[in-house]
């Protein structure tokens, strides 16, 4: 009777957290779209004939099929160098090109700003150099930047998704077709692209997904002139409060990111489908002449600069004074601490502002909040799903938990917004909402680290160590702890790291007066002046060195053969 | 010295070990030989204090054993899937008995060094026990078995799930470190060569009762059921039948009567003629014609299939021994007191 109740008391606590926050949410924004009545599809329609949104719609794919086809370009070559090469730095620019991909979009979005921006290295320098009063490069607010964003975000999931995969592909395929006459444009058309097409695909759709729902980067990067249905929700919600409207573009990104999402399980399901595998050191190949070698080098230079440029440039411009700008009276230029120091400074001195002090603390208290919630509804959850005899009921309410990942951040404040803003749930004001939020956004992430690590907890290491002499007491210490242990704080800094970051959601229902770091960063974005932008740069670095740091962590704590993303 | 005592054991109403009892002397090394699911993992788990045995008594030194966990029996156990701990490295495996155990700490690195090294794992203490390879995982797992010098040790199938050629050094190696250190070891496996290698006794196992023990000379000279004749890989189990006329005594066959070896068996029997002590020629006092069917070389010695009228028979002769062609027929004789055995038939 016990063992029949355990998986339904494990279960209780998630499912009453999804159905609260997740589902009850989503379905009042689809109340909220049919709310206007008149049929089923009269939203809908409505919402097409205005030609504005059909214009966002019309965007929101233009933008991300560019982006992605952008991505592929760039990220096909450096796919087959790192799988068929090897080349001095290889993990090195493996593990740069995955540093932004775990970079909060505003740390990215500033990044850019302090390379390419009105303000950034390269317009100063122009200025300097030929002495104009204006910043020659228009790279913020341009389609251009967007794109730029997005190439360099996703990248490196086409380099370890079709890098891995093709790396793990027998040469002597390739080399059989050779041997039959094909050439190697042949070869590759007809032989290595079949093979590698199902990582293609899965790693396109994947990056498609993450362009169709990009929030920060449009927001800062791409400014008033470019809307996504993203970027509208927001626009519709925060500055419009035209809430019906917003709630059937949800609906529309949505129904997009699920058939999206749905078509990509499938795909990686066939990802696994073995093929000639290969351990990659026996696929590694020498160039074929020189000049192959030159080009090879020179790209991956490029390459390495195009990721370490604007991180670079970010953490620079945090520690740099600069001389005269907007014709204030020039201090001297040079490395400076003083952005960091003016932390504290409120520059505004404006209700809805906040010092970045204030900023931090907020953040790092939803941060903690984020972090108890997270492992408190994550672990029974994982404990459950880590019980092989429950196996039927694991198979149908893990996808369950997966769901939030699939929801754009801002359809999930919307939902938060519309839902949880009148009794019996009115949570306002109540400073539980952001935790709830990032809790939602982070439990996919939690449960999927825990569960390895609690199956991994083997009755047969409990006897091995129980024979050794550990008497109960001693197997849990050295045994059970030790391994949940770093597994909870894996969880716990997946959790920290995505809460700290998190802007999407964060945009929609933050209260204006407790900014958290990401949404500061973007008002001080935002604003005039030298000491707003510094200090905008301070915290981007300081968000960057913290997320940065946390995965960091992550990947070193990680017990090496538990992994299972 | 451990004594087992009649052990039951049953899971789900079906045994898996009955009525099993024999003993390991002190500084003996005891194989426990059977094919797989035949119980020797479980009474390893009985002998370990990790499963209970239904009734029965392990003792260890004329002491009873049934109310003391595990972690008190100072038996040391290594597992057939090693369970290493994946948290902790080379040396904290290995250390992790004798820190159970309260050693001070200059003596656990005294003595994890020492089992390091007689392992051949010198320089892999800090090591991740993931990133070793499947011959290193085994020994690590064994140090770990040997670092706390337990008073028996147990070792489940240790070279598994090795390659041949490894396997036999590491094998050679194993029995020479035991017998040195005058380990009282328990040793599980279904291979008869690894148990013939290593092994003092052997005690043979079938679906969980004992079905003989012996040393491994006697097991092979002397196998006491049709079982443990076929599972030590003794070919030509023939049907027969018994038949005593006042002092006389003889075997029908099917290769005709055969004089009977001294037993107290009657009617319905199983013959082994053992395939080792036939010889070609006409020289031992049993003769027969034969037709040669097939010849394969192993090395060291050839195996021939014949046929004995209808009845298929296997040789064992050494490498030199010239055969005809296959087709061909030919002589054999053998020495019944020496390859006639007879086991009552089974059920």
């Amino acid at each position: 009777m016990r063992a029949k109740l355990l998986p339904l008391i494990l279960w209780l606590l998630p499912l009453t957290f999804l159905a609260i926050f997740y589902f009850y949410p989503l379905g009042s924004i689809l109340g909220l779209s049919f709310a206007r009545g008149a049929g089923w599809l009269q939203p809908l329609l409505d919402v097409l004939s205005n030609a504005g949104l059909r214009g966002v719609i019309g965007f929101t794919f233009w933008q991300a099929i560019l982006s992605t086809l952008l991505t592929l370009a760039m990220g096909l070559p450096a796919a087959y160098l790192v799988a068929r090469h090897r080349f001095p730095g290889k993990s090195l620019l493996r593990a740069l090109s995955g540093v932004p991909f775990v970079l909060p979009t505003l740390v990215v979005a500033a990044a850019f700003d302090a390379l390419l921006g009105p303000r950034g290295w390269l317009n100063l320098a122009l200025m300097q150099l030929f002495n104009l009063s204006s910043p020659p490069v228009q790279f913020v607010n341009t389609f251009g930047a967007i794109l730029v964003a997005h190439v360099f975000y996703n990248m490196t999931i086409v380099l370890r998704l079709v890098g891995d995969f093709w790396a793990r592909l027998s040469p002597r395929i390739e080399q059989a077709a050779r041997s039959l006459g094909a050439n190697p444009w042949q070869v590759f058309r007809q032989v290595t692209l079949p093979m590698i097409f199902p990582a293609l695909a899965a790693a396109a759709l994947l990056v498609f997904i993450f362009d169709f729902t990009s929030f920060g980067v449009i927001l800062v990067l791409g400014g008033p002139r470019f809307a996504t249905l993203e970027t509208e929700i927001y626009y519709q919600t925060v500055a419009l409060f035209d809430l019906p409207t917003a709630a059937v573009l949800a609906l529309v990104q949505l129904l997009c990111t699920l058939a999206l999402t749905v078509i990509y399980t499938r795909l990686s399901a066939r990802l696994s489908r073995p093929a000639d595998l290969r351990t990659p050191k026996v696929s590694a190949q020498p160039f074929a002449n020189r000049r192959a070698k030159l080009a090879a080098v020179s790209f991956l230079v490029l390459l390495a600069l195009f990721f370490a440029a604007p991180l670079a440039g970010l953490a620079f411009r945090s520690v740099s004074r600069l001389g005269a700008e907007r014709g204030q009276t020039a201090s001297q230029p040079g490395l400076t601490l003083d952005y960091y120091q003016a932390l504290n400074q409120d520059p505004r001195d404006n209700i809805f502002f906040a010092s970045p002090s204030q900023a931090i603390r907020t953040s790092l208290l939803y941060a903690g909040a984020t972090v108890t919630l997270a492992l408190a509804i994550g672990l029974p959850a994982a404990w459950a799903l880590a019980r092989r005899r429950d196996a039927l009921l694991s198979r149908l309410l893990d996808p369950l938990l997966m769901l939030p990942l699939g929801t754009s951040a801002v359809t999930l404040g919307l939902g938060f917004i519309v839902a949880l803003n009148s009794p019996p749930l009115d949570l306002r004001s109540s400073p539980l909402l952001i935790p709830l939020a990032h809790t939602l956004v982070a439990l996919p992430f939690v449960v999927r680290s825990l569960t390895p690590a609690l199956r991994s907890i083997r009755p047969r290491l409990r006897q091995a160590a129980a024979v050794l002499g550990a008497a109960p007491g001693q197997v849990l210490r050295h045994i059970d702890l030790p391994l949940v242990g770093r597994a909870l704080l894996v969880s716990a800094m997946f959790a920290f790291a995505i809460s700290i970051g998190e802007f999407g959601a964060t945009a929609l229902i933050a209260r204006p007066e407790f900014p958290t770091i990401p949404v500061l960063i973007y008002r001080l974005l935002s604003q005039p002046g030298a000491l707003t932008y510094g200090q905008a740069m301070a915290l981007s670095m300081i968000l960057m060195l913290v997320t940065g740091g946390g995965m960091l962590a992550i990947e070193k704590l990680r017990v090496a053969d538990l992994g299972e993303f | 010295m451990l004594e087992l005592r009649k052990i039951h054991k049953s899971f789900g109403g079906k045994a898996a070990l009955s009525d099993v009892s024999f003993r390991v002397a002190s500084g003996e090394i005891v194989a426990l030989l059977g094919p797989s699911g035949s119980g020797k993992s479980t009474l390893l788990s009985v002998v370990a204090g990790l499963e209970k045995a239904d009734r029965g008594q392990v003792r260890w030194d004329g002491k009873n054993l049934s109310g003391v966990p595990p972690h008190r029996r100072k038996f040391g156990l290594m597992f057939q899937d090693f369970a290493l701990f994946p948290h902790r490295d080379v040396f904290g495996n290995v250390a992790f008995g004798l820190q159970m155990a309260g050693t001070p700490i200059t003596q656990v690195r005294r003595r994890v060094n020492e089992v390091l090294h007689l392992m051949g794992l010198s320089g892999l203490e800090h090591r991740e026990v993931s990133a070793l390879s499947g011959g290193e995982q085994q020994r690590v797992a064994l140090a770990r078995a040997l670092a706390p010098q337990p008073r028996l040790l147990m070792l489940d199938e240790p070279l598994g799930s090795l390659d041949r050629a490894l396997r036999t050094r590491l094998l050679e190696e194993l029995g020479t470190l035991l017998r040195r250190a005058g380990q009282t070891s328990l040793y599980v496996t279904h291979d008869q060569e690894e148990a013939y290698a290593i092994a003092d006794r052997i005690v043979l196992l079938r679906a969980g009762r004992v079905e003989q023990v012996a040393t491994p000379e006697e097991l092979y000279r002397r196998p006491a059921t049709a079982f443990a004749a076929r599972f030590l890989g003794l070919h030509n189990l023939l049907p027969g039948r018994l038949v005593k006329a006042g002092k006389r005594a003889w075997l029908q066959t099917t290769l005709g009567n055969l004089p009977a070896p001294k037993t107290r068996l009657r009617g319905e029997v199983v013959i082994l003629l053992r395939p080792d002590a036939i010889q070609l020629g006409r020289s031992l006092p049993v003769k027969l014609n034969a037709r040669l069917l097939s010849k394969r070389f192993r090395g060291r010695n050839q195996q021939a299939r014949i046929l004995v009228g209808e009845t298929p028979l296997v040789l064992e002769l050494p490498s030199g021994t010239e055969l005809p062609k296959v087709g061909a027929s030919l002589h054999i004789s053998f020495d019944p007191r020496q390859a006639v055995q007879v086991f009552p038939r089974e059920q």
